[in-house]
């Protein structure tokens, strides 16, 4: 990061702990998250030595979370008027995207990593299949990676917090169920990447199948989503 | 020197700017003057790299704005209209978050801020909530974030709006200092703060510069030698009759 993304990364990761904003998404997502895994996964009553009830529902979870944790990025700047501010500043449009685009992916790591005493408890009474669960939770990060990229292109495109919200909310789960392969082939001209689309990408983790081609997918899929936000962010000079 | 060449601005079918050129030298205070929705604030928005012009140039010693943004922002500070700013920060937070973006040093950051928290009389309020601060203060602390990087051009959008005397007193005093070594153009609708601080006047109405001229000449064109008099005589006439 250069130091210009820096300054902004900290701006914006600071922002998120002012206030309580961040204690009650971090509460949704682990209440969520244990819901899931012991009701709906039947954690307790499968042999869960992967975490498979937890891994399961990720994507689900974190389509209804990250859009919350990205709508204020590029919203807020422009309802509180303060885009007039940050675009008078000398900064590329690529620090301001890189910099509020990391600060949203650390604080869902954050969040991702409060999942990890289900880990350390579980190892107490299961013999773990730590590769799988290495594999899952690789998986987890590249699908927060993603989700990232592509709230932040859509927070860029409207002033209203809600609005916001639910068009990140649909377009993941658009994305999740659409397949994008072959668009992202003819797009970046990628012939080996894996067939299938993001919940297929994701499954290939959970099940402990780790390819250069799914991480790759997810990439593609993050930088899809900030040239988008760099893009709206120029579209706003003309 | 700020040169400014046949700059044009259309939003979709509406032309907000239309061929617009003047230059600017260190120890000009320039008053844009025009009615509302003159196109006063798209020009200062282009002038600031906020927006980019349809047609046009804007060269900053000699620098094109649209080539090199970010290094012609270095030598720009500007004050929105209303100062708008983040509210849950403090007022020290926000002047350093814009040092920061200036990529300041420390050392330099420390006395910029003592300068300039002493002349807008800041001092007291550094380490309040933004949210929680007058218009006054807002405003001050916006020329403060906009100069704590020593600019060469300060631009301002309805600058004295809201203030009260003693505030529109310290803001104007703060001005005449800056501008003994940079320019400061500003759009404005009070006549009082153009009769009181600018040497340059220009007039835009319907997108078009129609007066470029000093003040003096400027309020000198009507025999009661009345700004608003002027204003209002050059305003309601319509751009290509002045031609």
């Amino acid at each position: 990061m250069t130091s210009l993304t820096t300054i902004v990364f900290k701006k914006e990761l600071q922002d998120y702990f002012k206030g309580l904003m961040s204690c009650f998404i971090f509460a949704v997502y682990v209440g969520i998250t244990l819901i899931t895994t012991f009701y709906f996964g039947s954690f307790l009553d499968t042999n869960n030595t992967s975490l498979e009830s937890f891994f399961r529902f990720q994507p689900e979870i974190l389509a209804m979370i990250i859009p919350a944790v990205c709508m204020h990025l590029w919203t807020d700047e422009y309802r509180l008027g303060t885009i007039e501010f940050i675009m008078s500043q000398p900064v590329s449009y690529t620090s301001l995207v890189t910099g509020k685009f990391f600060a949203a992916f650390v604080f869902s790591l954050l969040m991702l990593f409060l999942t990890l005493p289900l880990v350390f408890f579980s190892s107490f009474y299961l013999d773990m299949d730590g590769g799988r669960i290495a594999s899952g939770y690789l998986g987890c990060v590249l699908v927060v990676l993603s989700f990232c990229g592509i709230c932040c292109a859509v927070s860029a495109l409207s002033s209203r917090p809600i609005v916001t919200y639910l068009m990140s909310f649909f377009t993941i789960w658009g994305l999740m169920y659409f397949n994008l392969t072959p668009i992202l082939q003819k797009a970046f001209g990628l012939q080996y990447l894996p067939s299938g689309s993001f919940m297929q990408q994701y499954i290939n983790f959970i099940s402990g199948q780790i390819n250069i081609g799914s991480v790759l997918y997810f990439v593609l899929l993050t930088l899809l989503g900030l040239w988008i936000n760099t893009e709206a962010l120029k579209a706003q000079r003309v | 020197m700020l040169t400014i060449k046949g700059l044009s601005k259309n939003f979709g079918s509406i032309e907000a700017l239309s061929d617009i050129s003047f230059k600017a030298e260190q120890g000009d205070i320039i008053s844009i003057l025009g009615p509302n929705g003159a196109g006063k604030t798209t020009l200062i928005r282009i002038l600031s790299g906020i927006l980019s012009p349809s047609k046009g140039e804007i060269l900053f010693d000699g620098v094109e704005i649209s080539r090199n943004r970010v290094d012609v922002l270095r030598q720009i500070g500007y004050i929105a209209e209303n100062s708008p700013m983040y509210g849950d920060m403090n007022g020290y937070e926000f002047i350093k978050y814009s040092a920061a973006l200036h990529q300041i040093p420390k050392p330099q950051f420390n006395t910029r801020l003592e300068v300039l928290s002493t002349g807008l009389e800041l001092k007291d309020i550094l380490h309040r909530r933004i949210s929680e601060l007058s218009k006054g203060y807002r405003h001050r602390l916006g020329i403060a974030s906009a100069l704590i990087h020593n600019p060469k051009v300060l631009i301002m959008d309805e600058p004295s709006e809201g203030l009260d005397p003693n505030q529109k007193h310290i803001f104007q005093k703060f001005i005449k200092d800056f501008a003994a070594k940079g320019i400061v153009l500003m759009s404005t609708h009070i006549l009082e703060d153009v009769s009181a601080l600018s040497s340059r006047i220009l007039l835009i109405n319907q997108g078009k510069l129609i007066q470029d001229t000093t003040s003096t000449r400027f309020r000198y064109q009507m025999p009661e030698h009345d700004l608003a008099a002027v204003f209002r005589n050059l305003t309601l006439r319509s751009p290509s009759k002045e031609k």
